[in-house]
């Protein structure tokens, strides 16, 4: 597949194929060989699944990249192997993921350091406080300091959650808890709200908190936590867009990207990606004879835009189609889970994918506001990459100890 | 927790399909609206990335072509070049990714584009190996030596000259002035255009105005001819008939003076036009009534959109309702509320030279594929006929002693006759415009040109000579 896609590239581009094209995507598919034998060899009973999938994803991401950047590549390529790298070395000794839990605390004070990193020593991009430089490389700690919150929040509610779900009080007649228990959440909220204001990554915060409202939901079964954490995303949306233009600005070329004033400017991004999608049409322009590199950021937050453009809605739907198994095959990995730990971990890390893939491709096609924030496994960038392979591989592993334990069950009901 | 896990999913699963949704809304179903956006410069590129055709002239001068732009300093690959300057510019146009398309580049966008032909195999396999597009080639009318003798004719002065072959509608020549050079629009890597384009629209004279098509000018005598026609045609006037000019004529309390305050005396009708009486035009006048000269004024296109490749304004007569007999009068020899363009009077003067019958104007001839090959020919149309063969004939040998021993003697050349009418347009608080109409030879007439020089002076004295200089080189080509 691959393999068709940089020949097409190659001769709506130049005219003609060369072998130079196919080394990135040789290596990748390599890469994903290796990683599939690693599986195989150190957890047989994984889900067989989410790896394909994730490969799929991940091989488009790079086609689109080659397609779009050439000279960005080789660097996605490299991380690539590096975030392999990673996946092989969570599946080696995180193989017993539960010893994990006794570390909640730190795992989440290392989360929190992370994310307050960039606010002292970060550097701004694109008018947000989101990477690190060290060295030559780029590093942008949210996209790790999430997969540490979901680790902390799955062990935390597992231990609490029978605590936190307990009603006492009636307010109108609902049975609600506490209030000292609607502490996690409101800390919760305090911190996504801070980096919104102070980062100004509005993605990344509403992910944050998407996240925690959904495990908050899977461990406690409380509507009353969902609907007040809502209110609480009203009320601070609101906040932020009367306090801070950066805000009002996403919600103004949102509700309106063609407004002639804005257009060349602040909702320049938005329209340029929605021109992108619109020309596309059902089968698209076809690899390399679009013009998505009109839109900014198109290798990361807007590639979904160039695959909408040259791949038309039939590639785009497949890429969504791709989450959407990627998410059902998380949930069922997590259903199978006997722990609580393993399920909450599981699902947290399947909506991780899920919401912030919805997060983007619906800020992209301008059915949610703009954030900015990468396609899991497509876009351009290795901190993404690295935390993408570094959830693939808990998700496998949980998925490896799930079946492992369900078929001693078994053995032991024969004995 | 599971059944909360279930419940989740379905909430994921819901959000994604959202997405799809959405994604069929935004890239099929909407996706007309949004990419039709002005901002959208997909469209312009794509545009600008086929090889448009060229335009090119009856002789076979290129008079607009496209330039390859370098890949890296501009998106837009083929751009407009038009090699004659200014000669041009209110035919072609101008073709511009940044200011948009005017004349024939936007008439003809879709043919120039290549989009108009039907899909031949050739086609076919052009854009099966994506070859870079090649748009059709436009062949025009327009002869480029006389309009370069119909453009220096002019001298820069405001005003505008058209030149048609009666016997077809063929546009031989058509000039406005002043005008511009549209390369300083075409907006190649490096070069300024917005001052050029400030200057341009800022300009008091209006350089962007084609007044061949768009002027409207109040026609003076040479409406006469219309009048005439009318007169000849009804039978209230036969070129003997006697009339008496006392160099003024009371209408309803009002004077109506001569030109220049002169008394013709007695006169038959056919020098009243040679010496362009108003007296006995205002007489004529009304004696047809207003139902009568304005049903002939339309007749000859007055009130009516002229189809032509360009935009024309509708040149004006009032309505009879609207007039009374001061005005009736008046605009019998075509002051009062009359306008014309001078592509209008030039197809008048077709009229007569084309026994009653005024052919459809065209400035275009031939579509060619970029081969050569001519995909489509334009074949002359009747459009008007607003007077008999015999009229005709009556009013070109009228026409012929305006030139040979009238007002418009300035336009005489040897061994040929020219029949001919000049107009001498008073305006209000400035000179008055000067117009000659006129075809030659009067027998198996070649062209018919109107001529129009904005607060000149007398026609005969201004737009005769100028209609002369046209004429000379009309004839010899």
């Amino acid at each position: 597949m691959l393999a068709f896609g940089i020949a097409s590239v190659q001769l709506a581009r130049d005219g003609h194929i060369s072998p130079r094209g196919f080394i990135y995507p040789g290596i990748v598919a390599f890469v994903f060989i290796v990683l599939h034998l690693a599986v195989r060899f150190l957890i047989p009973l994984a889900d067989s699944i989410v790896l394909p999938l994730s490969a799929a994803l991940t091989m488009i991401g790079v086609l689109l990249i080659e397609r779009l950047e050439p000279e960005l590549a080789l660097e996605q390529t490299l991380w690539i192997v590096v975030a392999a790298l990673s996946f092989v070395l969570v599946i080696l000794f995180f193989k017993n993921y539960e010893f994990l839990a006794q570390y909640k605390y730190s795992l989440g004070l290392i989360a929190i350091a992370l994310l307050s990193s960039t606010m002292i020593i970060g550097k701004e991009v694109n008018g947000a406080r989101l990477w690190l430089k060290i060295g030559p490389l780029s590093f942008q700690p949210s996209e790790l300091a999430k997969v540490l919150l979901v680790i902390f929040l799955a062990a935390f509610f597992a231990e609490k959650r029978e605590l936190l779900s307990i009603s006492t009080h009636r307010v109108f007649g609902i049975t609600v808890p506490e209030i000292k228990y609607f502490v996690p959440l409101l800390m919760m909220w305090g911190i996504s709200v801070l980096m919104m204001i102070f980062q100004k990554d509005l993605g990344s915060s509403l992910l944050f908190f998407s996240i925690f409202i959904a495990m908050l939901f899977v461990a406690t079964g409380r509507k009353t936590y969902v609907v007040f954490g809502l209110l609480l995303f009203v009320l601070g949306a609101y906040i932020c867009y009367l306090g801070f233009g950066h805000v009002r600005t996403r919600v103004c070329t949102w509700l309106d990207p063609f407004n002639p004033a804005t257009i060349e400017n602040q909702s320049y991004q938005i329209s340029q990606s929605l021109f992108a999608l619109s020309s596309g049409g059902v089968s698209g322009s076809g690899l390399g004879l679009g013009h998505p590199t009109l839109i900014p950021s198109v290798t990361t937050d807007f590639i979904f835009s160039a695959l909408g453009e040259e791949l038309g809605l039939l590639g785009a739907a497949s890429v969504v189609i791709l989450y959407l198994l990627f998410v059902a095959r998380g949930v069922k990995i997590s259903l199978s889970c006997p722990d609580d730990f393993g399920k909450l971990l599981s699902v947290g890390l399947t909506s991780i994918v899920g919401i912030q893939s919805f997060l983007i491709m619906g800020g992209v096609t301008r059915l949610i506001p703009l954030t900015g924030i990468t396609l899991p496994f497509v876009s351009y960038g290795g901190s993404s990459l690295l935390a993408n392979f570094i959830i693939l591989a808990f998700l496998l592993v949980i998925s490896h100890r799930a079946s492992r334990r369900s078929s001693s069950v078994i053995e032991e009901a024969r004995r | 927790m599971n059944r909360q896990i279930k419940i989740l999913c379905v909430v994921l699963i819901a959000l994604l399909l959202m997405v799809v949704v959405n994604l069929s809304w935004v890239q099929v179903f909407g996706a007309k609206e949004i990419s039709g956006n002005a901002f959208n410069k997909r469209r312009l590129i794509e545009e600008y990335g086929i090889q448009r055709g060229e335009i090119i002239t009856a002789d076979e001068q290129v008079i607009a072509r496209c330039v390859q732009v370098g890949a890296g300093s501009s998106p837009y690959r083929y751009q407009r070049e038009y090699p004659a300057g200014s000669l041009f510019a209110d035919i072609t146009g101008y073709d511009s990714w940044k200011y948009g398309r005017t004349g024939l580049e936007e008439r003809f966008n879709d043919e120039l584009l290549g989009r108009g032909s039907k899909l031949t195999f050739t086609n076919l396999l052009n854009r099966l190996v994506s070859a870079s597009k090649k748009g059709n080639s436009i062949v025009l009318t327009v002869d480029s030596r006389l309009q370069r003798v119909a453009s220096d004719a002019l001298e820069g002065r405001r005003g505008a000259a058209v030149v048609i072959d009666p016997k077809t509608g063929a546009v031989l020549a058509m000039v406005t002035s002043p005008t511009y050079d549209p390369n300083v629009v075409i907006p190649l890597p490096g070069r300024d255009t917005e001052t050029p384009w400030g200057n341009l629209t800022q300009d008091q004279t209006h350089p962007l105005v084609n007044r061949a098509t768009q002027g409207l000018y109040p026609p003076g005598s040479s409406f006469k001819v219309i009048t005439a026609a009318a007169a000849l045609e009804t039978g209230i006037a036969r070129p003997e008939t006697e009339f008496t000019c006392n160099g003024k004529l009371p209408v309803h309390g009002y004077t109506i003076y001569d030109y220049g305050r002169t008394t013709h005396g007695r006169l038959n009708f056919r020098r009243a036009l040679t010496v362009s009486c108003n007296i006995t035009f205002a007489q004529v006048g009304l004696r047809l009534g207003g139902e009568v000269l304005v049903h002939f004024a339309e007749l000859f296109g007055f009130n009516q959109k002229i189809l032509f490749e360009l935009p024309v304004a509708d040149s004006r007569i009032d309505r009879p309702s609207d007039m009374d007999k001061v005005a009736l009068a008046s605009s019998a020899f075509g002051q009062g509320d009359d306008l014309a363009t001078p592509l209008e009077m030039a197809l008048v003067a077709c009229a007569v030279a084309n026994n009653g019958v005024i052919m459809k104007p065209f400035l275009m001839n031939e579509i060619q594929d970029y081969n050569g090959k001519i995909i489509e020919q334009v074949t002359p149309k009747k459009w008007l006929e607003p007077i008999s063969t015999e009229t005709a004939e009556t009013l070109e040998e009228m026409m012929v002693d305006v030139v040979e021993k009238g007002t418009g003697t300035a336009a005489q050349i040897e061994g040929v006759d020219v029949a001919g009418k000049t107009g001498t347009a008073e305006v209000e608080g400035a000179k008055p415009h000067s117009w000659f109409i006129c075809f030659a030879p009067a027998i198996e007439p070649k062209v018919a040109i109107s001529v129009v020089v904005e607060n000149a002076g007398e026609g005969g004295r201004v737009a005769a000579p100028i209609a002369r200089k046209i004429l000379l080189k009309a004839l010899s080509l």
